[in-house]
């Protein structure tokens, strides 16, 4: 099949899931088109499609008003109804815990699912699969009638050092973090410890990721999360082809990352600091996080518990009421100082 | 020397010091830190230079829209696990007792207390697995040909599922102090009452149980006063969007809140609050306990 690439072709690619039995195991149901996590973590696909991504801020006839309550976010709730409905997306999906949902997609249960590219060759390693034959690829999202795209773009900051005035010699730290981007400290960084994580032969790097030191104790994962606070496959890396050669389907990552970036979704409410209006209402908060007011209603919906126009309408009510309204003017205002205009 | 050593009184006091020290220094001194309830406490600007607010987040407490909802899930659980949670290990107690061979009784006892030192996360993770559409209770149903319930899913069954887990994990334990006070009853008073011609369950009634008043008596007042007390980890491994209604409690609401940002105040005057009410309910139902059954904790 080809990959999907509209609406449609996603929903054939669901329906095909079903049909064909993905797993082999001779049960048709219990496959899924779309994995979904507790939650919607990793899981808010098909809202931006509609124009309507929970998290993300637009500025709508002078105020900003977030995807929550935009009136497109009723297609987007239609459209979970039904993959709900067809089965296209795991029924438990309210208390599937991400364990449990990394188990399912390595059982062989998901069709699609929604994850960062960096855990292509970890998480999602090809040994972790139950079934030897898997075949994953790195797609873009579906085109929607009113959009398309995967996750919010950030504010870019993944994190700052702090260095405390109290500290009595700063320089020392300053020169330690500018060690990172020596020579020394690239491969470090990259590929670990000489002799034991890597090792140089012939002048060339030698680094496997099947190693030992890495598959034990994860230590892919402390290597790369923890030490190398930069991710191997990034600009890093230039000048290192035996990254190239050591990380398995590296031109596959690659281009899964700039998958990614082709797939941002803009949000006018990006850099705006955390609201004053959402401090003491946690359950306002837009997106499927922190703000269980929506996730609520989404909920009751899916599972048919009340019809999709009246949730709506009392879930939009509601939020105002309880403090949206404030939080939608303080939004404004950030806007129009940020933006100056 | 000598003498200083066989003074009791002082003895007792060495003793007791390093304990006395724990609770001073871990639990009396840090109340202090109570103060930043009526502030709004900034991590960076300490407690003496962050602004004085009053009461403010007490007020924000009781006039958030849904606190009495939650107060109300929250008094209900606590309810539900005493009542029904409470007698468990003590019924559990019972029948181990009658159990005559040691080995047996060893055994089941043993095994009854192991899900204690499990954690939430392993214990909550097993039961959805169980309660899943496609889990153990569902397939049990089906063979009746009944339709697969999502148990999760429905608020009116989230305080008895919650209720009976922590039953099966925690009653076991519970069972320990139950049986040391058991074995601790005199058997010529059982003697006495079968010469007398009392069957087992008036054995029961008239012996054990008055027996075991002071353990019993103790151990509910303790448990009283963590009333608006649940258990944040097993709560939150169940919560999910459909059971808000029932599930939530103050301590996942102050899980949310905390997570929108080093809330500190506002936190910490929730927890006054539920120190508060627990305050009370353990001396009142002290003074109540000790007017009725003539036992207390002080």
């Amino acid at each position: 099949m080809k990959t999907p690439e509209t609406l449609d072709e996603f929903l054939a690619f669901f329906e095909a899931v079903k049909r064909e039995d993905m797993d082999g195991n001779g049960d048709p149901n219990d496959e899924y088109g779309f994995y979904v996590r507790e939650n919607l973590t990793f899981s808010d696909l098909f809202f931006e499609e509609f124009g309507a991504y929970p998290s993300k801020w637009v500025m709508r006839d002078g105020v900003m008003t977030p995807g929550i309550i935009l009136p497109e976010m009723e297609d987007a709730l239609a459209f979970w109804k039904m993959l709900y409905d067809n089965g296209y997306i795991n029924p438990n999906l309210f208390t599937n815990k991400a364990n449990d949902w990394i188990a399912g997609i390595l059982q062989g249960k998901a069709g699609m699912w929604k994850h960062q590219v960096g855990n292509y060759n970890t998480t999602w390693n090809k040994n972790e699969f139950v079934d030897p034959n898997v075949e994953l690829s790195l797609i873009g999202g579906p085109q929607g009638p009113k959009g398309k795209g995967i996750s919010p773009a950030r504010n870019g900051l993944q994190y700052a050092w702090v260095i405390p005035s109290t500290v009595e010699h700063p320089e020392e730290i300053v020169k330690f973090l500018d060690w990172f981007w020596t020579e020394e400290g690239k491969r470090f960084v990259l590929f670990g410890i000489e002799g034991a994580t890597y090792t140089v032969e012939n002048g060339e790097i030698k680094w496997d990721i099947n190693d030992p030191v890495y598959k034990d104790n994860e230590g892919y994962a402390f290597h790369q999360t923890t030490l190398n606070f930069q991710f191997a496959v990034n600009n890093m890396s230039e000048g290192y082809p035996a990254l190239r050669s050591s990380i398995p389907d590296y031109d596959k990552i690659t281009a899964g990352f700039q998958t990614a970036k082709d797939n941002i979704i803009e949000s006018d409410g990006r850099f705006m600091p955390d609201l004053k209006a959402f401090q003491n209402h946690p359950e306002l908060v837009p997106g499927t996080g922190a703000g269980t007011l929506f996730l609520d209603m989404f909920a009751k919906v899916l599972i048919g518990r009340e019809s999709i126009d009246e949730a709506f309408d009392s879930f939009v009510a509601e939020w105002k009421r309880r403090g949206g309204e404030e939080a939608m003017k303080e939004a404004t205002e950030w806007y129009h100082s940020y933006y100056g205009n | 020397m000598k003498n200083w050593l066989s003074n009791d009184k002082l003895t007792l006091w060495i003793i007791a010091l390093p304990g006395i020290l724990h609770f001073i220094v871990f639990k009396y001194l840090p109340l202090a830190g109570n103060v930043i309830a009526f502030q709004n406490y900034n991590f960076f600007q300490g407690i003496w230079r962050s602004e004085w607010v009053g009461f403010a987040h007490f007020a924000a407490m009781f006039t958030y829209e849904e606190f009495y909802q939650i107060l109300r899930n929250t008094v209900l659980l606590s309810f539900y696990t005493i009542l029904f949670g409470f007698p468990a290990p003590l019924v559990l107690a019972l029948l181990l007792n009658e159990i005559r061979r040691v080995f047996t009784k060893r055994t089941i006892q043993t095994l009854l207390y192991l899900p204690h030192f499990l954690s939430w996360v392993i214990v909550g993770g097993i039961f959805i697995s169980l309660l899943d559409l496609n889990g153990l209770f569902n397939k049990f149903l089906g063979l009746f040909g009944a339709g697969p319930i999502y148990f999760l899913s429905i608020p009116e069954l989230f305080r008895p599922i919650l209720v009976s887990v922590g039953i099966w994990k925690e009653a076991g334990w519970g069972t320990i102090i139950y049986l040391a006070a058991l074995a601790g009853i005199n058997p010529h008073l059982y003697e006495a009452a079968m010469v007398d011609g009392a069957g087992r369950w008036r054995q029961m009634w008239y012996i054990t149980l008055p027996c075991l008043m002071p353990a019993i008596v103790v151990l509910f007042l303790l448990r009283i006063g963590n009333l608006l007390d649940s258990n944040v980890e097993q709560v939150l491994i169940f919560l999910n969007p459909l059971v808000r209604e029932t599930g939530e409690v103050i301590d996942t609401y102050v899980y949310r809140v905390g997570l929108l940002g080093a809330q500190f105040s506002y936190t910490t005057a929730i927890g006054i609050f539920k120190s508060i009410v627990g305050l009370f309910l353990i001396v009142g139902l002290n003074q109540l306990s000790k007017r009725t059954t003539g036992e207390s904790i002080y």
